[in-house]
């Protein structure tokens, strides 16, 4: 009697992960360099290595009549954000859409997208937050020190009249499945070694935008928010049905 | 549900806070050595509720974790310090810097300012002062009888005295440089301070190694671009609007839970 409640409860809790997610993206609709979350859903169905003790949850009938969604999980899209001219020298855009800069934080080497960055009192480049840029330099990845009127190789190469100073650092990922979000526009790699990018296409005064499209995610939102409303009528449809169930039956006329 | 509120208003926070910015580079769009600012986000920290990684019972390993992100911030808004146009004034008393470089001006508390804007004037005592009447650093006095006050482009202030057939040199403007310009203080009256991020100054002359020559009768005016800036300020009012919205959906959401119980 129950089973259609819980199912329609599952229902409402994935509306509501739905439209926090959205509500991320919409919050970061104008941050350089980030990129959209998807939330991804399966169907969650218990079986018996998960349940030994509990042989009926696998039956055929079970799974027809009580599989409950679940939220599987929130992939991110890597897809390329609008790259808008600033004309600010200390500002980079990447043009492949794997490649990541360096940073340096005090919990290990991060990777970032969003290209907006400053000089700090040592003259190294560093994101707005202040974590130095590295250098791909072999084995010891330093800080970048950047030189008088310098101009910036589509390979990152940092050339101060025509000289090659330094480079930066990027990083390139075969599979972005594996970088985790961390805030501050940053990214760790979880069980994945990143490769030197061949190819980022490093172009300066430019910064990627964010890959949120606005109108996307404000129909997801309205579908979501719609879709929530739907789980509610169906348990209050349930509760009724229970209602009447208590209530009425074998109630003499 | 409560986190979809709290992440919408993060959202808005940040793009008020962009067009308060906005507002103020438009509002000084004709102030001279005015230099524009802008605000730059980033996401808020994730909520794990599974990591990547993470067995199933099965003895799975997810390849990918679960994670909600909580909103954005602002997280600098800073002086973008690119030259601004040049406008012939033909005022002998406006000076541009043609580069890098910052005058330097003694300020009331005994510090010392920065500044581009070179609209100089000269108070009762003779002494070459900001319009509000901070002096100049070096101190250059113009004598009372002088004609033709002239600035050279290495910061050499020289004038004609009455009978005297070369000019007079009363003194070298010199200028400061910093490695960070982003990282100074703004006070307003379009002076800076300098700052543990911006470096501590270097002293030098115009026209030297890094230093821009000094032009006369021209005006540095503010560096802001109104195309750029109306243009930021419609993205920055749409992104405020349209996490108002999800603020709208979180709170009819809520309603609609309280609407579970009749």
């Amino acid at each position: 009697m129950l089973n259609g409640l819980y199912v329609a409860t599952s229902g409402l809790m994935m509306q509501e992960k739905r439209v926090e997610t959205i509500s991320n993206n919409l919050a970061n609709v104008n941050t350089a360099g980030y990129k959209k979350d998807v939330p991804v859903f399966n169907e969650y169905i218990p079986h018996e290595e998960e349940f030994p003790q509990d042989f009926i949850r696998s039956t055929d009938y079970n799974k027809a009549m009580n599989s409950t969604v679940k939220l599987a999980e929130e992939s991110t899209d890597f897809e390329m954000g609008y790259i808008k001219e600033t004309g600010n020298k200390l500002d980079f855009a990447l043009s492949d859409e794997n490649a990541f800069f360096t940073v340096d934080t005090p919990y290990g080497i991060r990777y970032t997208r969003a290209g907006q960055f400053t000089i700090n009192e040592n003259n190294e480049l560093v994101t707005a937050s202040g974590h130095p840029v590295l250098s791909n330099v072999e084995e010891a990845p330093q800080p970048i020190v950047l030189p008088e009127n310098f101009t910036v190789a589509e390979d990152g190469t940092i050339l101060a009249d025509g000289a090659a100073v330094t480079q930066l650092g990027i990083a390139q990922f075969e599979d972005t499945e594996n970088l985790q979000k961390v805030g501050h526009n940053l990214y760790a790699a979880v069980n994945t070694i990143p490769e030197e990018s061949d190819n980022p296409g490093v172009i300066n005064g430019y910064l990627e935008m964010s890959n949120v499209n606005a109108v996307r995610e404000m129909t997801r939102m309205i579908e979501a928010s719609r879709g929530f409303e739907t789980y509610q009528k169906v348990v209050q449809t349930i509760d009724q049905l229970n209602s009447n169930v208590i209530n009425n039956v074998g109630k003499y006329a | 549900m409560m986190r979809t509120l709290w992440t919408a208003a993060t959202g808005m926070t940040a793009q008020q806070t962009n067009i308060d910015v906005i507002s103020n580079n438009l509002a000084n769009v004709n102030n001279a050595g005015f230099k524009k600012s802008r605000a730059l986000f980033e996401d808020l920290i994730y909520q794990e509720t599974r990591r990547a990684g993470a067995i199933t019972a099965t003895g799975l390993v997810h390849p990918t974790g679960i994670e909600v992100g909580l909103g954005t911030k602002v997280n600098a808004v800073e002086k973008v310090f690119s030259q601004g146009n040049f406008q012939y004034t033909g005022n002998t008393l406006d000076v541009a810097i043609e580069g890098d470089g910052f005058f330097q001006i003694q300020l009331p508390n005994g510090d010392i300012g920065y500044t581009r804007a070179g609209a100089f004037k000269i108070d009762s005592n003779g002494n070459l002062t900001t319009p509000n009447g901070y002096l100049v650093e070096p101190a250059i006095a113009i004598p009372e009888n002088a004609t033709e006050v002239s600035f050279a482009e290495d910061g050499t202030v020289s004038v004609f005295l009455p009978g005297e057939e070369a000019p007079v040199e009363l003194g070298v403007i010199e200028l400061a440089r910093f490695i960070n310009p982003s990282g100074l203080h703004a006070i307003g009256k379009n002076l800076y301070t300098a700052t543990g991020s911006s470096g501590d100054p270097q002293v030098g002359q115009p026209g030297d190694d890094g230093f821009g020559p000094l032009a006369q009768n021209i005006l540095e005016m503010s560096n802001i671009n109104l195309v750029e800036e109306m243009v930021n300020m419609i993205t920055g009012q749409r992104a405020y609007e349209i996490n108002s919205k999800a603020v709208q959906t979180g709170d009819e959401m809520l309603q609609i839970v309280n609407n579970l119980k009749r």
